[in-house]
């Protein structure tokens, strides 16, 4: 099922904040108010209680007329129970909040053992007419009401990831200066916390500090450190607002380099704590993951700089030869060709191909050119458009 | 108007730099990513540039060739072909297979028993006994 596929990866940072329940993260994670226990609790109940049952559900889904059966004195008491506590969450209005849960199937019923019947009424089915279906969530999952797009998982890095060299100096030089800031400031245990994104506004300020760096590496930063520390650590999960974060274009980033003292590189990150600060951020803000095996190697700005702005490395060794190997694409007496060189190119080559078109086209053979592909073809003599 | 003479266009060296180089193209097929190219590729990174620098006479047809093991196509001017599988090879080994396929004739290859071959018998023909003055006996 397409929905399923979104939870394959368990949420990082953002897990951090929430209660420690097997399956309760996944429901709470996005909710209004995911900082007061009591309302956690509650959600937790609305994974298998959701006021929002459809019409045509199984019997052991809870569809049907399974409510109106008899049933355990213990059990109308925990229904009960759990009624009421339906009733507070859906007092939260889940439903106004910008970001919305998804919503769970209902709790399965489970029918009596055949032995524990007291009805004496009660006679076993020889055959399947008649009885109510049972089993399976139907297309439960694929309605978007259950599972809006908001419920989707937000992970700590961006999707897409940032390659743009510009950019990723903007970004470790953002990362460096609110990790110098929060340093200076003396705040080092919320180095390792989970800093906000703020807009570009909080950007640009960042990188309107100076930072001075002096000939053993160690870096000063100097503006209001105060105001750049405080916004760091709001959090928009906690506030709920908007977390849509837009880096600055590469035209921006390439002006403010241009501009740019160029000495904050050799800022030392020798200290552990500031490394890592660093580090997490440029991941949060441009998705780039630093292996493991190159964290030793980096004790500079201009180290990490030198391993995040490494180009990819080519997919095919054709297209190494294309973008590397210049010299020998360039020379007059070589033809390389980074796709396979078929029949139908020689002849293209050769000008056999228009001779050959021609050819059909006196005999009324073929209307279109040879050269369209196979698929067009085979769509057109089908008489598809 | 005085008559002058036809130009020279050209210095008879004897035959030296008269010679045509009998290769006119070389196709060099490679696979992305079997293992069997891989000295392949490696020559076409290291080798391929100087050699082809070194040899403008020779068309050089470089296309990859998926799925399929390494080959060396060299066409010449009598119209043969002949090809050289070089998968597994290293790309030293690969020059001196495409050097192979330079200097190559593109004939069919012979048995050579002789130590002069030529187009001509002999020089001095066939003996006959009715021609000649004869011997005296």
């Amino acid at each position: 099922m397409r929905r399923i596929s979104r939870l394959s990866k368990p949420s990082g940072a953002r897990l951090a904040s929430t209660t420690a329940r097997p399956l309760a993260p996944l429901c709470v994670q996005r909710t209004a108010k995911p900082s007061s226990a009591p309302a956690a609790v509650q959600i937790n109940t609305l994974r298998f209680y959701s006021s929002r049952q459809p019409d045509a559900l199984p019997r052991s889904l809870g569809g049907g007329k399974a409510d109106a059966a008899p049933a355990a004195p213990e059990t109308n008491a925990v229904e009960e129970v759990l009624e009421e506590e339906r009733v507070e969450v859906e007092a939260l209005d889940l439903e106004q909040s910008p970001q919305r849960v998804f919503v769970p199937p209902p709790r399965p019923s489970v029918a009596e053992r055949p032995d524990e019947i007291t009805d004496t009424l009660y006679t076993p089915a020889t055959t399947a007419e008649g009885l109510d279906s049972i089993g399976r969530l139907g297309n439960w999952w694929d309605d978007p009401e259950h599972w809006p797009e908001t419920s989707d998982f937000v992970g700590f890095t961006p999707k897409q990831k940032v390659q743009e060299p510009v950019l990723l100096e903007a970004a470790v030089r953002r990362a460096l200066t609110e990790a110098l800031v929060m340093k200076q400031l003396g705040r080092e245990e919320q180095l390792t916390e989970r800093w906000g994104l703020q807009d570009k506004e909080q950007h640009d300020a960042v990188l309107a500090l100076d930072v001075r760096v002096d000939s053993e590496g160690s870096a000063t930063v100097t503006g209001d450190l105060h105001a750049v520390a405080d916004e760091l650590l709001v959090d928009e999960i906690q506030t709920n607002t908007d977390i849509t974060y837009t880096l600055p274009s590469a035209a921006e980033a390439l002006a403010w380099k241009q501009q740019a003292d160029q000495t904050w590189k050799g800022a030392s990150l020798q200290d552990a704590r500031l490394k890592f600060a660093v580090i997490k951020r440029v991941m949060q803000l441009t998705g780039q993951v630093v292996p493991d095996q190159k964290l030793a190697d980096i004790a500079t700005a201009r180290g990490l700089l030198a391993t995040l702005q490494k180009p990819p490395k080519p997919k095919t060794f054709s297209q190494e030869i294309e973008t590397k190997k210049q010299d020998l694409v360039g020379l007059p007496n070589v033809a390389f060709s980074p796709k396979r060189v078929t029949r139908g190119h020689k002849d293209q080559a050769l000008g056999r191909f228009k001779l050959i078109e021609a050819e059909f086209r006196k005999r009324d053979l073929q209307d279109g050119p040879l050269s369209v592909p196979k698929s067009r073809e085979q769509k057109h003599w089908k008489g598809e458009a | 108007m005085t008559i002058r003479a036809l130009e020279k266009v050209s210095v008879g060296q004897n035959g030296i730099g008269a010679f045509i180089l009998q290769c006119k193209r070389l196709d060099i097929h490679y696979c992305d990513h079997s293992g069997s190219s891989r000295g392949m590729n490696s020559f076409i990174k290291t080798h391929l540039s100087k050699f082809a620098q070194r040899h403008p006479a020779i068309e050089f047809a470089v296309s990859p060739r998926p799925r399929k093991h390494p080959v060396m196509i060299g066409h010449y001017i009598n119209g043969r072909q002949k090809a050289i599988c070089v998968a597994n090879m290293e790309p030293s080994q690969i020059l001196k297979k495409a050097e192979l396929l330079r200097d190559a004739s593109g004939d069919k290859v012979k048995r050579v028993n002789k130590p002069v071959t030529s187009i001509n018998e002999s020089v001095r023909g066939v003996w006959s006994p009715y021609h000649g003055n004869g011997m005296a006996v």
